[in-house]
């Protein structure tokens, strides 16, 4: 298994290579990330309503994809940084850096829909617990790490300055997840996570998971997008003679 | 009819999700054509060194 994954990363490490991969897949990945985003808004607007939160719920819909999409997408550019830092795959730092924004721009939805859900709901569209303040933390480390790679001009640099945020920040992850079990807040505790027993009706658990495999998949079609673009930005770096393309 | 809430929350993920898709793929045919443009360019100048040579 780990030999063949090797090998599958080995095989795509020259990104010629993958850039001939990523053009088959672009097309029919933005097509199932739009078929699948229709279907969820289809099933959301077929919802019930809920006895207590009543029409409200229907943030929700969008507001937990986006935040699971938050902390995948951190774990996307931790584990893409690793790859690049440790075992010098030279698309490592291509995938973290296209991530950056994806992520960011999840992180942000995140904390936007939930303020905009906690005004009916906690009469308050912002409060300092443990788990809106460390998503809040969240947000600065993934700018803090899209401004290092815009403010240092050599490439190879950026790139270990960023990869050592990224995975330094990567200790805010777990604090995220676990922050509403570990201190009083709040926000309440997770309800899809346990699939062999959700505390979620089927009604509103299918929706919420047809909308996150959409976040999902829309979330791989962008970093993709942003891939190639940052593969060829590369190339005019390394014909421009600022930077060796197959350092970074 | 839905609360102001529900239309905000869509219209800021429309917003946000649709701005970062119109950027990523505005960024990425620039760089395309950035790149065909300084092939195109490189092939013009080994033409001009063959003729030059010949």
């Amino acid at each position: 298994m780990l030999k063949a994954l090797e090998n599958i990363s080995a095989l795509y490490a020259n990104p010629t290579r993958f850039m001939g991969l990523a053009a088959k897949l672009h097309m029919p990945l933005w097509a199932l990330a739009i078929g699948l985003l229709a279907y969820g808004l289809y099933r959301v607007a077929n919802v019930p309503a809920d006895y207590q939160q009543g029409e409200t719920v229907r943030i929700m819909f969008v507001h937990v994809p986006a935040a699971w999409m938050s902390l995948f997408g951190y774990s996307f550019i931790f584990f893409a940084s690793v790859t690049a830092l440790i075992f010098r795959h030279p698309l490592g730092h291509v995938a973290a850096r296209a991530a950056a924004p994806v992520g960011a721009v999840f992180t942000l939805l995140a904390l936007i829909t939930g303020s905009l859900w906690g005004q009916p709901m906690w009469g308050t569209w912002w409060v300092w617990d443990a788990r809106l303040t460390s998503v809040l933390v969240l947000l600065f480390i993934y700018l803090g790490y899209i401004a290092l790679w815009q403010a240092i001009d050599e490439p190879i640099r950026a790139a270990r300055a960023a990869s050592i945020l990224a995975i330094v920040g990567f200790i805010n992850v777990p604090i995220v997840k676990f922050s509403v079990d570990w201190w009083n807040t709040l926000h309440q505790p997770a309800s899809v996570s346990r699939l062999a027993r959700p505390a979620l009706h089927a009604d509103f658990l299918y929706p919420l998971l047809i909308m996150g495999a959409a976040f999902l998949v829309l979330f791989l079609a962008i970093t993709l997008t942003r891939m190639q673009m940052e593969v060829l930005r590369q190339r005019l770096r390394a014909r421009a003679g600022k930077g060796g393309a197959a350092h970074v | 009819m839905y609360d102001i809430y529900i239309y905000a929350s869509y219209g800021v993920t429309a917003v946000l999700l649709g701005g970062l898709i119109i950027v990523s793929f505005r960024q990425l045919s620039r760089a395309r054509a950035h790149v065909a443009a300084l092939n195109q360019a490189a092939s013009l100048n080994q033409d001009d060194k063959k003729k030059e040579g010949a």
